[in-house]
């Protein structure tokens, strides 16, 4: 599942998940145009479209540790907790 | 103009008068009726949220641990919404309004366990009235 990924003004990553279908027809790029524009985040950057599946192997859970480095989404080990950097660990491991 | 897309949304009638009738019938609600749920969500905010039921949700925003946003489809007649919201076992959920004030589209949620700690329950249960 594609999902949009936004950098806010204190450099935290938020991640929204779409719910309602994608139309009959409606490009997968309109489609995450339209809810981005609902998820009504107008202080936020938003960053490229992610997959989940390529999330995953990060850890979805350790979202508060996230980092843009302008290119990539990057897990800043500062920032995590112990608990995160065990999420990063068995994500990697599966 | 109905608030919903065609203007009326689907219900299950359970009444005994429909036993055996046909199910599911619609009925119109019009915007302005102030009795009507606007919108409502069941789901599992552990994780990648996964929705199990929900009614005029377009997203869901995670910013964190504990701290989620539920997006409208069609947003409200204006932000004088109000919400009753609840987790499961002992996670609550309480609506966290901006400094900058309601929208009349996003609901903010932040979710505790009852020590305190930000959570992300695995179940939660969210209705909105206007």
């Amino acid at each position: 599942m594609k999902v949009i990924t936004w950098k806010n003004p204190d450099g935290t990553i938020s991640i929204t998940y779409p719910v309602e279908p994608r139309r009959s027809g409606e490009p997968e790029g309109a489609y995450l145009d339209r809810i981005a524009a609902r998820a009504d985040m107008p202080d936020a950057e938003r960053l490229p479209d992610h997959d989940t599946a390529a999330l995953k192997a990060l850890g979805l859970d350790t979202q508060e540790a996230w980092e843009w480095n302008g290119a990539a989404l990057v897990v800043n080990p500062a920032k995590a907790t112990p608990e995160a950097l065990a999420a990063i660990r068995q994500a990697k491991l599966k | 103009m109905g608030l919903y897309p065609g203007g009326s949304v689907p219900v299950h009638d359970h009444s005994s008068a429909n036993q055996g009738g046909a199910l599911p019938r619609s009925v119109a609600i019009p915007s302005t009726d102030s009795a009507a749920l606007k919108a409502w969500i069941n789901y599992d905010s552990s994780g990648t949220p996964t929705v199990r039921a929900s009614f005029n949700v377009s997203s869901i925003t995670d910013n964190g641990s504990g701290d989620q946003d539920v997006n409208l489809t069609t947003a409200l007649t204006d932000a004088n919404w109000t919400v009753g919201a609840c987790g499961i076992g002992s996670d609550f959920i309480c609506v966290n309004t901006p400094a900058s004030g309601q929208t009349s589209s996003k609901i903010k949620l932040r979710m505790f366990t009852d020590s305190g700690a930000l959570t992300n329950p695995s179940t939660v249960m969210l209705v909105v009235a206007r």
